[in-house]
């Protein structure tokens, strides 16, 4: 039998809780940092998976794809075909202005073609029933309230269409809709959208699921929505996948680089718990040799001892995990409350746990074995210092000794140990630093700015409805445009209105690679593109007008679309409606264009070719679609109000203001920020315990050191001042970390966060951060080194002197 | 003249009825220039009254005087100062500062008293304890009988009116006990101090010029030299 084979597990055990009992401190810290990291973990990887989940939970009822504008024949093919697990029918009418408000006349099929849609979220009835005759209509409560009648079955409303004709109808139901927007569904019967007049020509989409879709990648769903395409003979440009759902596949570039980020920030909370718990360990059992020593003279074997700690180390993990558990469960449960899924939570529960209890055998394998190996004899003579690079003599004679200088002497004794605290509080505060210049560098203004708002803080724009309704779309208004100078000198009259910025484009259509659909061109002026917006390809403004050459912005979108990219010299047939004819053009693309172009043009489309050529084609007509007003600040309010006055008057305009969308990006960066705050108050959560725990350790194992100053002489406001002196060496070293470390590392995440498009984003140092996190920093070890040198003021120096005799 | 003076000098500890009476009533008178052990068995309170005698301890009753000054009166913060400028301590187990080079550790209390050290003097006594080539060594890489060489130095080095010696040479092997015991005969001697030390070793206290018999925290006895 083996000597350490015997059962003397109890005896190990019960040592461990006596050694814990009795460590009051030293377990308060070690089990405070469990509880950080694990609720730091858990609310993470709650947060992530739980967001995954909510997704699920979202799209679990939605359509995989539309397949639109399909015809008889397609959609049998598409019901034929066996991936294919739902097909529902729509209809989708043109959508039209009433009171500022779009209204949008839609059908759904009461029955799918193929499956059971009744999971799929549609229009569903919440009073009365689903319209049935020819001229029954479901509508939303929001929609009665903005034209002014009561939601109620039965009651007759007349709508009055795009062309310009009047239909009376029933209502038969009132819809279940939450009218956020701006847009009103109005749902027709299946009677209505064969043969009224909004319906009838509008051909149907097919919603369509897929069987198992959830369980493929995103490439092989989108392979597999387009070869049902292609088999049924929808065009790939019809084939609309639901990007949502999309998303929630696996496989894509977002989840990849979320999982990537989850795995590296966990990485860095478990290196910085190891740090912390490690070194709560290394120093309780410095201070405790001796007693390891005697462990070992009355026949504790090396393994034994290691038991002891390690025992030690599980018992507080037993305490300080579920503590942890608690506090990120709830966390995650309430920042998620969607994703919320108790299988999900058991499992990173489970995780969670495996993972802090070997971070914390990692954290006090090295402990152990240093205490395992004393010897006996060694740990007799051990002060508590004498570890592993102390020096055999100094470089000079003799260094000033006041009570400052002490302290730095003393930094200097174990450079590891010093080394070590240093780097785990500099982490803490890099992190910080990172955390809270994102919050500092990103400005609402900017970030709001982006698109329109960029030129001013009020946009107005011709009316949709009005664009849908003319004959020509966009060319009948523009023919007599209200986006006029007259406006334009009426908006620049009103008191304190810096500028008027103009935008224009004109409808076309366009046919390439065998397509042929509507869409804009805009024009430039010489000189305006060039440089970096020119991505490839040769322009002369000159040479562009003469020989009908034309840029293509953002191509590599057409390929999203429609699968196809434009290349250099590839033509291009434009038919331009320029009030009086239609002029068909055939140009050669001659070069790309960046879509950060959109930045300087927030009307320009695809087509670009230069700004006489358009001109000179559309008859020298008004082409502004877009005014935007920029503003005195302090005037805005008054700007607003009259604004509104100029375009209440006038049905073909709209506006959108600065304000509105402000108020709506607030919401969302607040969110944003609490976050961002949140976790840098766990972070510094692990700092201040690791600067703690080593400021009241460095008083603890070095009593008796310091009843010798006092013994020869050192009064105690000397002794307090080095005490603090060395704390704050600590403080700074960790300061200038952050500094020097965390700057840069800071400007350079938020360098790439611009170049990765958020170019609200300017590096500000988070100074007010910075300064409370200096005051925090700095703070502490004042404290707390006067409350440890009150501590062990109860004990006499006398006492304090014999503590190692 | 008496350079150390104790009247009626009590400490006790815990409280009643479990008493401990470490100094149970101490007179005492001690020449400036002598040479005194104060022997007693282990327990018997000698160590006690060293602290009483030092400053680093206050009684419970009765007063200590050094240089005529009532120490028992001093605030804490006074009285530590009192100690580095007049009190040299040399205890059982050294007490050095590991951190600071042997030089260093020689010279603390005066920089603590923010002064400079006489550098002849201190090189006078570096050189009569023998440590000019250990200056810059750490005490960690010192024999125990050097290190307790530069605990006399430090405690010579404020030329103090005292120094007391808690059992200077408890840790050392016969032969080095020798030499340290006679280094602090000689350095007294040199620099006429006046050096109290406490013993359980006749034989040591036979070399000083007066011995003072302590037990249950009272003088039994005790003679002098010739």
């Amino acid at each position: 039998m083996r000597l350490d084979g015997n059962n003397n597990r109890k005896v190990i055990t019960h040592l461990a809780i006596s050694s814990i009992n009795n460590n009051g401190m030293r377990n308060f810290f070690i089990i405070i940092t469990i509880a950080l990291s694990v609720s730091l973990l858990m609310v993470m990887s709650l947060y992530t998976i739980g967001f995954e989940k909510s997704q699920q939970r979202n799209v679990s009822n939605m359509q995989h794809v539309i397949y639109e504008k399909v015809t008889d024949a397609q959609i049998k093919a598409i019901a034929e075909d066996n991936r294919v697990e739902m097909l529902l029918l729509y209809k989708f009418g043109q959508g039209m202005e009433v009171n500022n408000k779009m209204i949008q006349p839609v059908w759904f099929g009461k029955e799918a073609i193929k499956g059971d849609s009744s999971a799929l979220r549609t229009m569903s009835i919440i009073e009365g029933k689903a319209p049935e005759k020819l001229n029954e209509i479901g509508v939303s409560r929001g929609f009665c309230k903005s034209i002014g009648i009561e939601p109620k079955i039965g009651i007759t409303v007349s709508l009055n269409f795009l062309d310009g004709t009047t239909e009376e109808f029933v209502i038969s139901g009132i819809l279940d809709i939450v009218d956020k927007t701006k847009i009103y569904p109005i749902l027709f019967s299946e009677d209505y959208s064969l043969k009224g007049s909004q319906l009838k020509n509008v051909s149907p989409d097919a919603i369509v699921r897929i069987h198992n879709a959830e369980d493929m990648s995103q490439n092989e769903f989108l392979e597999v929505i387009r070869d049902i395409a292609n088999m049924s003979g929808v065009e790939r440009k019809h084939v609309n996948a639901n990007n949502y759902f999309v998303n929630t596949l696996s496989g894509g570039n977002r989840q990849a680089q979320q999982i990537v980020a989850i795995i590296c920030i966990g990485i860095g909370i478990l290196f910085v718990s190891v740090l912390v718990i490690y070194s709560v360990f290394y120093l309780s059992i410095i201070s405790r040799i001796r007693q390891f020593g005697q462990l070992r003279t009355i026949g504790m074997t090396k393994k034994q001892i290691k038991g002891l700690i390690t025992r030690e180390g599980l018992l507080l993990s037993a305490m300080g995990i579920p503590i942890g558990l608690l506090i990120g469960g709830s966390i995650g449960y309430i920042i998620q409350k969607n994703g919320w899924d108790w299988k999900n939570t058991g499992i990173i529960t489970i995780i969670v746990i495996v993972t802090e209890i070997i971070t914390v055998l990692i954290s006090i394998h090295k402990p152990a074995r240093i205490a395992s190996a004393i010897s006996p004899i060694e740990a007799a003579k051990f002060s508590g210092y004498k570890t592993v690079d102390s020096k055999l003599t100094t470089q000079k004679l003799y260094r000033k000794l006041t009570p400052g200088n002490l302290a730095k002497i003393s930094g200097t004794r174990n450079r590891k140990k010093t080394l070590l605290t240093m780097i785990s509080l500099g982490i803490g505060g890099v992190l910080f630093m990172i955390a809270t210049t994102l919050i500092s560098s990103t400005s609402l203004e900017e970030y709001s700015r982006q698109g329109d708002f960029r030129f001013g803080e009020f946009v107005i724009n011709l009316s949709h409805n009005a664009v849908t309704m003319a004959e020509h779309g966009l060319t009948d208004i523009q023919m007599d445009n209200p986006l006029n100078d007259k406006l334009r000198m009426n908006i620049e009259e009103i008191d304190g209105v810096n500028e008027v910025a103009i935008f224009e484009k004109a409808a076309i259509n366009w046919e390439a690679h065998g397509e042929v659909e509507k869409g804009t061109i805009t024009g430039f002026t010489q000189g305006e593109i060039s440089g970096k917006l020119l991505e490839s390809g040769t322009m002369d403004y000159e040479k562009m007008v003469e020989k009908n050459e034309i840029l293509i912005c953002n191509n590599s979108m057409m390929e999203e679309i429609y699968g196809w990219k434009y290349k250099l010299g590839d033509k291009v047939k434009l038919t331009f409606h320029n009030g009086k004819e239609d002029v068909e053009k055939e140009y050669t693309i001659v070069g790309f264009v960046s879509y950060k172009y959109y930045d300087s043009n927030p009307e320009a489309g695809w087509f670009l070719i230069p700004k006489e050529a358009l001109h000179d084609i559309m008859n020298n007509i008004n082409l502004t679609t877009e005014m935007v007003v920029s503003t005195e600040h302090s005037k805005q309010v008054q700007i607003e109000a009259k604004l509104q006055k100029i375009i209440d008057e006038n049905p073909l305009l709209t506006m959108y203001t600065l304000r509105e969308q402000k108020e709506i990006d607030e919401v969302d960066l607040t969110l944003n920020f609490g976050m961002i705050l949140g976790l840098s108050l766990f972070i510094i959560g692990f700092s201040i315990i690791n600067l703690v725990n080593t400021l009241i350790t460095n008083v603890v194992t070095r009593k008796r050191e310091f009843s010798i100053f006092q013994a020869i002489g050192m009064t105690n406001g000397q002794l307090m001042k080095m005490i603090q002196v060395e704390g704050l060496l600590l403080s700074f070293g960790n300061l200038i970390i952050t500094l020097i470390v965390g700057v840069p590392v800071s400007y350079a995440v938020i360098q790439l966060l611009r170049y990765f498009g958020a170019g609200y984003m300017h590096f500000t140092f988070p100074l007010w951060f910075f300064l409370a996190y200096v005051v925090l920093i700095v703070m502490i070890p004042v404290i707390v080194s006067g409350a440890a040198q009150n501590n062990f003021k109860k004990q006499s120096l006398v006492e304090r002197l014999r503590i190692n005799d | 003249m008496s350079i150390l003076e104790t009247k009626n000098l009590k400490k006790y500890y815990g409280s009643h009825p479990n008493i401990v009476r470490a100094l149970d009533g101490v007179t005492l008178e001690i020449e400036d220039g002598e040479f005194t052990a104060i022997v007693g068995t282990s327990g018997s309170g000698k160590s006690t009254l060293l602290h009483m005698l030092g400053g680093l301890d206050k009684p419970t009753e009765g007063q200590v005087f050094v240089g005529g000054k009532n120490i028992s009166k001093l605030n804490e913060e006074k009285l530590t100062i009192f100690r580095r400028r007049r009190i040299g301590f040399i205890f059982q187990n050294y007490n050095l500062v590991p951190i600071l080079n042997v030089y260093e550790n020689i010279i603390l209390p005066i920089e603590l008293d923010g002064n400079k050290p006489d550098k002849s003097y201190i090189d006078k006594v570096i050189s009569l304890l023998g440590l000019e080539e250990k200056l810059m060594n750490m005490p960690n890489n010192l024999s125990g009988g050097q290190q307790q060489r530069v605990a006399i130095a430090r405690a010579l080095a404020t030329k103090p009116a005292i120094i007391l010696a808690d059992e200077p040479t408890g840790n050392l092997d016969t032969k080095t006990s020798q030499d340290v015991l006679g280094l602090i005969k000689e350095t007294s001697n040199q620099f006429h101090q006046t050096v109290v030390m406490i013993t359980h070793n006749e034989e040591i206290a036979q070399l000083a010029d007066r011995t003072i018999q302590i037990e249950d925290g009272k003088i039994v006895g005790g003679r002098c030299k010739e």
